[in-house]
This record gives C-alpha cells, structure tokens and sequence, in this order.
C-alpha cells in the first residue's frame, strides 16, 4: 500500500519524488498521528500525505510549535470546539440553503462579492450557525 | 458555519479557517493577534513556510521576542491567499474594539484586493453595517433570526431535558411549544 501511495504521491507532485524512500517507511500510525498537525481544515490527499512526510523528516519539531504559539497567542480552535458542543443539529440549517450563502461559498469567481455579512440581534443564533 | 464549509470543501484544496471575538478579551484580540490567527492556522497545516521560521529566529535575537507586525503578516496573507482558495469566517466582529476593528477590516481588504477569491464570513450585530460597507462596499447582506422550526427544536431540547418533568402536565408542555414561538416569530 506504502508503495503504491508513494506512486500517487509523485504523480499528483513531482517535487516530492525524492522523498520517495522516506514515505515508503511511514506505517499507519505515524500517518495518523500526522493527521493532527492539520488544523481546523481540510487538504486534498496530496497536501496530507505533504505534512506527513515532512512530521518525520523534522522529528518532534519544538521549533514549530513555538513559531505557531509566535505568530498569534490566540486559540480560536478551543472557542470552536465549544460551539460545536452547544450547537443543536437542524438549527439555523436555512442559512446554507439562501442564494445569499450558496452564490458567496459556491462560485470561483473573482467578480463575486467577496464578503458575507450575517447580521442580527443578540442570541439570535449566529454564532451556532452550523 | 465553519463545520459546514469544511464539509463543503472536503478533498478540494480549500483552507478553512475561523476567528472569534469577544468583548472580554478585546486586549488580546488586537489586529497583530486576530491575523497572526489566521496566519497560524494556515501554516500549521503543513511545513512551516522556510520564511517565516527565518523571521522567528531572527526575532528571538531581539529583545522580547519581537512579534510580526500587521503589514508583515497582510503580506504574507497576500501570498498565501493568492496561490490557493481560502475561506475567512470571523464571528461577532462587533465584539472586537472599534479601532481593531477598523484595522482588521482594513487588512482583509488589503488581501482581497490580491487575491479576489478569498472569501471572508463576518457575523455581527446590525450596527456594524455601515463600517462595513466602508470597507467592502458590495458585501452580501444576510439577515439572521431563528425560524419557528429553529425555535421548537430548542425549545424541545431544553424541555426534554428538563431536570423535573413531574412538574408539568401536558398542556403546560404544549402551550410552551405553541406560544413561545408564535411570540418570537413577531418580536
């Protein structure tokens, strides 16, 4: 399986190719535990299989979690981890539905306006918007 | 939100990041740390880019540790942004001080100038409308109030969660969940 990943891998990015050897020796687990460094996001195949090779080129990195705490203190994935705990399933779920939310989220267009602005009163529920 | 448009771009090389603000922690939600949020969670996800790991070392050598300043960080936003799709959701913009506010706006619209398929969400209050406007004078305008569905499914979930049932009959139960959103549906 390793070595037919490696040959995706160098298909979809030939850059990678000389780090053949190095994803060969990836097991399952270190694959998973690189899943962790992704944060909050979603990459392509191409992008995860990237970060995973690069965790075991680096060891424990020190460096990169100093540079991470560096560029902002902030913590917005705690705050996020909280929301989904309070949100009800269903709720607010119409949003997704409106012109307004699919032409924003949908189209790859420059000439689309870039900014969404969801407004309304207090407890009104725009925080928990799933 | 966020939830929905990481669903939305699974297996796409879309980047989804999230911000929120809040009233009691105006102080560290300057602008320097609101886009050093953003910026931390896009880098985080694969190798730290070589440039910016060359920026830390260097600061290390200075005293305290200097952090990047907002222009460094909207440039760097610039790059990021403009070699792949990325997705800006920040909630409840009213919560953050007027002047970081402003400073926020005004480096986002710094970046969207670069990179025109950077799509940013902002949640607020109603009265932050026309600043804005201001700076994003075509921004979609999106009205948010819970439907009557919205409220029977909370009002459902904190009745059935009632910690002492016995103390309501049935109608009691279905006067609530026929009143309580008739009366919000006309506030």
């Amino acid at each position: 399986m390793s070595q037919e990943r490696s040959q995706i891998l160098q298909a979809h990015d030939p850059r990678l190719s000389h780090k053949k050897e190095e994803f060969r020796k990836l097991t399952l687990a270190e694959m998973l535990s690189g899943r962790q460094h992704v944060i909050g996001n979603v990459n392509s195949f191409n992008a995860l299989n990237y970060n995973n090779i690069v965790n075991i080129n680096a060891g424990p990195d020190a460096e990169r979690q100093q540079i991470i705490q560096w560029l902002s203190p902030l913590e917005p994935q705690q705050r996020h981890k909280g929301v989904q705990t309070g949100r009800l399933d269903g709720v607010g779920n119409w949003v997704l539905e409106t012109n307004e939310f699919r032409k924003w989220c949908d189209t790859e267009d420059s000439c689309v306006e870039p900014v969404l602005f969801c407004y309304g009163n207090p407890g009104v529920g725009k925080t928990y918007l799933r | 939100m966020i939830d929905s448009l990481c669903d939305q771009v699974a297996g796409k090389d879309i980047a989804v990041v999230g911000l929120y603000c809040d009233f009691l922690a105006q102080q560290e939600q300057s602008t320097a740390n609101m886009l050093g949020a953003i910026l931390k969670q896009l880098v985080s996800r694969g190798e730290i880019p070589e440039h910016i790991r060359e920026a830390f070392r260097k600061s290390r050598k200075e005293f305290g540790s200097r952090r990047l300043r907002p222009p460094d960080m909207v440039d760097i936003l610039k790059t990021i942004t403009s070699l792949e799709r990325v997705f800006v959701c920040i909630d409840a913009l009213d919560e953050l001080a007027p002047k970081h506010r402003r400073e926020l706006l005004k480096s986002l619209q710094e970046i969207v100038r670069v990179s025109p398929n950077m799509r940013t969400l902002l949640t607020g209050r109603p009265y932050i409308d026309d600043e804005i406007a201001e700076f994003f004078s075509g921004a979609i305008r999106l009205p948010v109030a819970p439907t009557r569905n919205d409220i029977r499914s909370y009002l459902k979930m904190r009745l059935d969660g009632d910690t002492t049932p016995k103390a309501m009959d049935d109608k009691l139960r279905a006067d609530i969940m026929r009143v309580i959103p008739e009366k919000i549906s006309e506030m």
